[in-house]
């Protein structure tokens, strides 16, 4: 799992406000940057070790990669969404990215449900994860997981982002 | 072009109770297309595990025995649509076959997740002990047969207070994670071996 430091690129929720006071028209255009690395690397906020850059560079690569399939797969699915905000959609969406990508998961995936769900896949070197983020009109969003190890299920949670998240980021950050 | 009689109920079938006779079986999930893998994770797309809507409420399967995976092709549609696929078979009535062109039409493009009903059935999800709701969730497998099919299966997640189904809000939602979480660990496409179903288990 990476270290979680300081110096580590804005979270989604911050790039997610840069991104909108950059955009007239973000939800519209379905556009979607959490932090800009060439700013990012300009502002100097960061080590300059050779390792820990390497170490930024792929985690902005594996986001990058991550946040385009999402964009990709939005556009396809936005439909179900129909009288939720586009805005908090995606701002919960970017930052179970980015937490997700911070417990350095093998292989990871998103898909957008006709249920009006955000659907992650995890796969790590024993576990398997699956993360959902549930949107719902004038409810909160709730997320729930469930991580199978060597297909027994070891750990589920349903309920409100931040402890949802907590929990997740707790039982890799164990291992 | 006529519909598989071997698919429809007769008034001398009953219930499939035993579900653990059929530890070996699998069951079919049709999906809208044959575009089911993730390039990424290799993994089956979230998206093609939902529920049904309308009377049902579950998640729909088919039981691979008398019903071939390419039975998975005759969809029933039209004004009865509803009789034959949304409500439960009453057992015991006997039922005339869904009527070409008005009733179904043969749709060769549907793909398939086919699932191990020894991972599903008694498939218990420990949902955290630490916050205020700790419970665990059990999936079962039940024979739901319909009129148009009586090798129809679903899959329904119980809790302590009974099937989820019929319970507020977060439920369902854990319920549809849990769902697709399961699905995608133990679902696979490869069309697996076709068994004999015991006679008795069904009349």
């Amino acid at each position: 799992m990476l270290t979680i430091t300081p110096d580590l690129p804005p979270t989604g929720t911050e790039g997610l406000e840069y991104f909108f006071q950059q955009s007239p028209e973000p939800e519209a255009r379905g556009e979607l940057f959490v932090f800009n690395t060439t700013e990012y690397l300009q502002a100097g906020s960061f080590s300059t070790d050779i390792a820990h850059q390497d170490i930024l560079r792929q985690f902005q690569r594996r986001y990058d990669q991550l946040t385009l399939l999402f964009k990709k797969r939005w556009e396809q699915g936005q439909s179900a969404f129909s009288g939720i905000s586009h805005k908090e959609v995606f701002k919960r969406s970017v930052s179970l990215a980015v937490f997700i990508l911070l417990t350095n998961p093998e292989k990871i995936s998103v898909d957008v449900t006709p249920d009006a769900t955000v659907f992650f896949t995890a796969l790590y070197a024993e576990e398997n994860a699956y993360v959902e983020a549930h949107f719902a009109p004038d409810e909160e969003t709730e997320v729930v997981f469930n991580i199978y190890r060597k297909g027994v299920p070891v750990l589920a949670h349903g309920g409100e982002f931040d402890p949802a998240v907590n929990q997740y980021i707790q039982y890799f950050a164990k291992k | 072009m006529v519909y598989p009689d071997r698919l429809l109920p007769r008034p001398n079938y009953r219930l499939i109770s035993d579900i653990e006779a059929l530890d070996s079986f699998f069951l079919q999930r049709g999906t809208p297309d044959t575009d089911i893998i993730d390039p990424i994770t290799h993994t089956i797309k979230p998206k093609y595990i939902s529920f049904q809507t309308g009377h049902l409420h579950d998640l729909s399967t088919n039981l691979i025995g008398i019903f071939l995976p390419e039975d998975r092709f005759w969809r029933i549609i039209g004004e009865n649509k509803e009789y034959f696929t949304r409500e439960l078979w009453p057992v015991g009535e006997a039922i005339e076959a869904p009527s070409y062109p008005d009733d179904f039409e043969h749709v060769d493009t549907l793909g398939a997740i086919y699932l191990p009903i020894n991972k599903l059935n008694g498939l218990s999800i420990p949902y955290d002990k630490e916050g205020q709701d700790g419970f665990t969730a059990i999936c079962k497998v039940l024979h739901t047969p319909v009129r148009s099919n009586f090798w129809h299966f679903s899959l329904r997640w119980f809790n302590e207070e009974g099937d989820a189904l019929h319970q507020k809000g977060s439920w369902k939602k854990r319920m549809l994670t849990s769902a697709r979480a399961a699905l995608i660990e133990f679902g696979a496409i490869s069309e697996p071996e076709v068994q004999k179903i015991d006679i008795p288990l069904y009349t």
